[in-house]
């Protein structure tokens, strides 16, 4: 067996993080592992997307260390760049380059930080936007999208760097109700063909059918973990319970 | 009244060939150092919003001192004062300041960069820190983030405060007649000293001045609402 695959794909080694005075990391442990797809739930302020941002460097960490394929993320030394070329990451906002065609959008990245060349890239371009279902917005501009063809944009132009891992922070929250669906397909079949996946997401609908495993956040700790069948029907902590009570309830 | 209109057509008869000549050095000096001042400001408004503090410092020197002094007195002080400090190259006499069109070029860009320094600066801190974070998270470096996402949608931005600095240039280059160059103004001035017809003469380089300017108005009200539109 190849040992890249048996090696966590992210590892969360006893992580801390505070901003001021508020500790919103409060020693993380968990490792995430190749081809997995985890998805983490929690109340807000429980430090989910703070946890998400660590992994490539957009959130500093004070101590403990997060490992993503053997490279550790916060030592000094680290290419942060050249780590961030494969961990991709999709975000509430979408944030496409407004000023990019939707082709520019999935092409810059590989031109600039990989050097490809404007054919190989733009090839890949169409392949994946072919992948998430609008291959003939190409040439179009960001702004004449709608909400759910942004954001499965802003996961093709994530995924056209051939990332390693893919973080999603709450990527259908900016979205129209009927929108919704059309982004959490897309991240359905990514994780069915094993993409390592960490997902941030009050879909509890997505996390029970797609997740190999639901993380449980409040106040900076894990509270719970399990699979989703046992998170969701069996939770063990008290928090748990009355978190999925009040989701559920409405 | 009459009499002073068709004055304006007879001076406008007489002296249009010299007229047009003063108008153009308006226009090739005013466009030159705007286009100059484009490159100075952008840098400047590059290094303002970096994270270097004592980059970020002298920048700010820079901006502010161009800003809060008279043109006027920069002018004069590039044209007569500097050649008299004897500083090493710029300060020589016999350096590129001597001619009154090459220190009216480079006071006007010196002056007009501080300005579009602070409107690219605006503009750059207005693109949302969201298109930052999406860039660098998909690997690309500092300075090609700023190149490749932020500064052109920066630029966008700051369209329309650019124009208005352009046609304040315009205005302002009338100025540089002071050190010596003949531009629209000072023709005018020139024609004037001969045979003093000043207010048809300073009448047809007011509407000279205001073809330039007009159009320009009118494209920054209408870029203003565009901008305003996209928002």
């Amino acid at each position: 067996m190849n040992p890249k695959d048996s090696a966590p794909a992210v590892e969360f080694r006893d992580v801390h993080k505070h901003f001021g005075k508020n500790e919103v990391l409060r020693g993380i442990s968990n490792s995430v592992r190749q081809g997995e797809t985890v998805v983490i739930i929690g109340p807000s302020g429980s430090g989910k997307s703070t946890l998400l941002r660590t992994v490539n460097r957009l959130e500093a960490i004070d101590a403990g260390e997060v490992v993503v394929d053997g490279i550790s993320v916060h030592q000094k030394g680290t290419d942060v760049n050249q780590l961030r070329s494969h961990v991709g990451m999709v975000q509430q906002s979408f944030n496409l380059f407004p000023q990019m065609t939707v082709l520019q959008n999935l092409t810059l990245g590989p031109r600039k930080v990989k050097n490809e060349s404007r054919t190989v890239a733009e090839d890949r371009a169409h392949r994946l936007l072919e992948r998430v279902g609008i291959p003939e917005k190409a040439a179009a501009y960001p702004s004449h999208l709608s909400g759910g063809q942004q954001q499965r944009v802003a996961i093709a132009r994530a995924l056209a760097m051939e990332p390693a891992v893919m973080l999603f922070d709450e990527p259908t929250s900016a979205l129209d109700p009927e929108m919704i669906k059309e982004v959490l397909d897309v991240m359905r079949d990514l994780a069915q063909e094993g993409m390592t996946m960490l997902v941030v997401s009050h879909e509890m609908g997505f996390a029970r059918e797609a997740a190999d495993r639901v993380l449980f956040m409040a106040d900076g700790v894990i509270e719970e973990e399990g699979p989703p069948a046992d998170v969701f029907e069996r939770p063990k902590s008290e928090r748990t319970q009355r978190f999925l009570s009040r989701i559920i309830s409405h | 009244m009459i009499d002073f209109l068709r004055e304006l057509v007879n001076q406008s008869q007489l002296y249009y060939p010299e007229l047009l000549r003063g108008y153009r050095t308006t226009v090739i000096l005013s466009v030159l150092s705007f286009t100059l001042a484009m490159v100075l400001g952008g840098v400047v408004a590059l290094i303002r919003t970096s994270e270097s503090r004592p980059l970020r410092f002298l920048s700010g020197i820079y901006v502010e001192f161009f800003r809060n002094t008279p043109l006027l007195m920069q002018l004069v002080f590039l044209f007569f004062g500097l050649p008299k400090l004897n500083l090493p190259l710029i300060g020589r006499p016999d350096w590129f300041l001597l001619s009154p069109f090459k220190a009216g070029l480079v006071g006007l860009t010196l002056y007009t960069g501080a300005y579009t320094a602070e409107a690219l600066r605006s503009g750059l801190l207005s693109v949302d820190k969201g298109q930052t974070e999406a860039a660098r998270s998909l690997g690309l470096n500092y300075v090609q983030t700023r190149i490749y996402v932020v500064a052109p949608q920066a630029l966008r931005i700051s369209v329309p405060l650019l124009t208005s600095i352009l046609s304040a240039l315009f205005r302002n280059s009338a100025l540089v007649s002071a050190i010596g160059v003949t531009e629209l103004l000072q023709t005018a001035e020139n024609i004037q000293e001969r045979n003093f017809q000043t207010f048809p003469l300073l009448t047809i380089a007011g509407i000279l001045y205001l073809t330039l300017t007009l159009p320009l108005a009118y494209a920054s009200a209408r870029l203003e609402r565009r901008v305003a539109r996209a928002h």
